[in-house]
């Protein structure tokens, strides 16, 4: 039997995503931030194990 | 050649155990009388149930006197029941390849490059045993209960975290395999990546089900796991993924069966590591949010308590703690060791405080080990890059709810109780999938956000592949026959120079008297011997070895005929030891240098160091 999702607990989120859907500066500036987000988590995570990479590359030159 | 044949043997004999555990579990499906419609989900069911139908037998198999014919018996009978199936199994197995030929090029050559990376990760899973902890126990204590019997060895302490999935190693070591079992361990990580692409299809078609399994597959913690580390946790990761698509599935099915299932794959979880308790307890959650029948709840906890209880149980009966050594000073104060205690709670991070933007960390996979920082514990960077994405997917549907409800709940739990960031690789599958559908399903154009994400994903892929070839390009070498076994072990394998140093003085025969042994890596040990660095040996607690009279009971009650000593006694029995030495208690028989890597093995620093074998003088 399907049961009803308390409509306090329904989830918003994917209704927020219409934000960036459309042509104007505000959404731009989402979908910008969103790709600014991925870059730079990305080189953060990279960069806490550079050391690591470092041990690697001379292990692997050795 | 001979190497290469036998280590292509090998992997052969992992794919045909693949189809017999299959075969095993597509039998008791079919008893149970429960259709599962899709045949990707029905053969990943049937592989799911097929391990943990073989692990509870192996169970059973250990208890017997003589452990190794038992569990060879326990074999036979899981190849008995699955030899009726086989044809079934085998039918299906054709549908799901001729769908795939049905593919766009694309999918295609997504699937040959998920095949290519499998069978590299499985030809570098047969090369000979090199991770630490499964030096240390995850194969030690298996093979001490194959030699010894199934009984407590308060000396290998790490003995009791063994779980459920040990018992695939059990069974290869009493077949006499040691490829069999790291075999088993590969299999874990083959069938996960297939869960992972089962459970994105989920949410998203076409290429995006291949790139999650990829992305599992190359994420360094996977791969390690898959193939060099011989631990069998990757089994958790593919009972979870199992777990959550069985709690959905039980939603739609109100059948006996459909809740069996999801709860044998809770109790597989919680079976196979004490982290597993959490991951089970968050599938339950899930299942009684989503079903909310006490009926129903009863029959799923029941399955799980009868298929993860067991090492739980055998604790209890051996420690009288079934978390043990956790709950010692509660249930067992005066059999407390609080040397070792107090080591393992460091070693696991139970101890260690977390402030609450740590713990925020978990559910992204973002939270960095800077003391431990090495290739086991690297998720990658993509469940955090992709995070935005995935957030403005999440939708109120069954699968959503549940896949967050152990997502969450699960990386938070292990975030409080262990930060140890590999702990979280069980969960990876699922937020994976989620990840992946995000990006998918994110259609907003311009298409910057969603480029930028598959630049992302298809970066991390080759980053993954060049570390997958750069962390085990040796294990390739040794599996093909390109260098010696001797030679990759004395290279890659820590304490392995010392364990022939200690072969070749000392008998391999029991009855001649055991030895005290201090370094960590026992399991290429042929001498019989007892582990003794107290900090993970709870027989050896410092507080009490303080006399002479203590220390020769101990020689005598465990028949130590020799001590050795590599090349300091561990700090808090050295003052002892020293003074049995000056006393000529114990007296040197053999002394010699060895050469071990000094510090971690990738840092490549070799150095001499002095071993010395003393003989006890009662």
């Amino acid at each position: 039997m399907q049961r009803r999702w308390p409509r306090r607990l329904q989830p918003t989120c994917y209704t927020w995503r219409v934000m960036f859907d459309k042509q104007n500066i505000l959404a731009s500036a989402g979908r910008l931030l969103l790709c600014l987000w991925m870059v730079a988590t990305q080189v953060w995570y990279y960069a806490q194990y550079r050391t690591l990479f470092g041990a690697f590359a001379r292990a692997f030159l050795r | 050649m001979m190497t290469l044949f036998a280590t292509l043997a090998g992997l052969s004999a992992v794919l045909v155990s693949a189809f017999l555990f299959a075969a095993l579990g597509r039998f008791l499906l079919d008893k149970a009388r429960f259709p599962i419609e899709n045949r990707v989900d029905r053969w990943l069911a049937s592989i799911a149930i097929g391990v943990v139908s073989f692990e509870l037998l192996v169970s059973l198999g250990e208890l017997v006197p003589d452990v190794r014919a038992g569990v060879l018996c326990a074999g036979v009978i899981a190849g008995a029941l699955a030899f009726f199936s086989i044809s079934p199994l085998l039918r299906d197995t054709r549908e799901i390849i001729r769908r795939i030929m049905d593919f766009t090029a694309l999918e295609r050559w997504l699937a040959l490059a998920l095949g290519s990376v499998l069978f590299l990760e499985g030809f570098a899973a047969m090369a000979p045993l090199t991770g630490s902890d499964a030096l240390h126990y995850h194969f030690v204590a298996p093979l001490l209960i194959l030699r010894d019997g199934f009984h407590p060895n308060w000396f290998l302490s790490h003995s009791f975290f063994t779980g459920l999935s040990h018992q695939l190693i059990l069974a290869g070591l009493a077949a006499g395999s040691e490829k069999l079992a790291l075999g088993w361990l590969f299999l874990g990580g083959a069938v996960t990546s297939l869960a992972t692409a089962h459970l994105t299809r989920q949410w998203a078609s076409a290429f995006w089900p291949w790139l999650a399994a990829l992305a599992f597959l190359l994420t360094p913690v996977a791969f390690w796991q898959i193939t060099t580390a011989g631990a069998p946790d990757i089994w958790m990761a593919f009972f979870v993924t199992m777990g959550v698509l069985s709690v959905v599935r039980a939603r739609g099915n109100p059948c006996f069966s459909a809740t069996v299932l999801a709860g044998v794959m809770a109790g597989a979880v919680a079976g196979a590591k004490y982290t597993g308790l959490f991951l089970a307890a968050c599938l339950f959650a899930a299942f009684i949010w989503e079903l909310r029948s006490m009926h129903r709840a009863v029959i799923f906890f029941a399955s799980a308590t009868v298929t993860g209880g067991w090492p739980y149980l055998r604790n209890w009966v051996w420690s009288g703690d079934p978390v043990f050594p956790f709950l010692m000073r509660h249930l067992e104060p005066a059999r407390v060791n609080t040397y070792a205690l107090a080591s393992y709670l460091a070693d696991t991070g139970a101890s260690t405080p977390r402030t609450p933007w740590q713990i925020v960390r978990f559910p992204l996979f973002a939270a960095v080990d800077h003391i431990h920082l090495g290739f086991w514990q690297f998720l990658g960077p993509l469940i955090l890059c992709l995070a935005p994405l995935t957030f403005l997917e999440v939708r109120n549907t069954p699968l959503w709810r549940v896949a967050l409800i152990v997502w969450l709940g699960g990386t938070v739990g292990i975030g409080l109780t262990s930060g140890m960031m590999r702990f979280l690789l069980p969960l990876l599958p699922i937020a994976l999938a989620a990840s992946m559908g995000g990006v998918a399903q994110f259609r907003v154009r311009p298409r910057a956000v969603r480029i930028t994400a598959l630049l992302s994903i298809v970066s991390f892929l080759f980053f993954g592949l060049g570390g997958l070839a750069l962390y085990d390009r040796n294990s390739w070498a040794v599996s093909a026959g390109l260098i010696s076994r001797e030679e990759y072990l004395r290279e890659r394998a820590p304490d392995y120079a010392r364990s022939e140093f200690v072969n070749h003085y000392l008998p391999g025969n029991e009855s001649e008297g055991r030895a005290l042994i201090f370094f960590r890596h026992v399991y290429y040990l042929r001498a019989p011997f007892v582990y003794g660095n107290p900090d993970a040996s709870w027989a050896m607690n410092p507080s009490e070895l303080q006399t002479d009279a203590v220390w020769r009971s101990l020689f005598h009650s465990q028949r130590i005929r020799w001590v050795v000593r590599t090349p300091e006694y561990p700090e808090p029995l050295s003052a002892e030891l020293e003074r049995l030495e000056s006393e000529n208690i114990l007296v040197p028989c053999a002394a010699g240098k060895v050469e071990e890597s000094a510090g971690n093995r990738i840092g490549g620093i070799r150095e001499l160091q002095s071993i010395t074998i003393l003989c006890v003088r009662q």
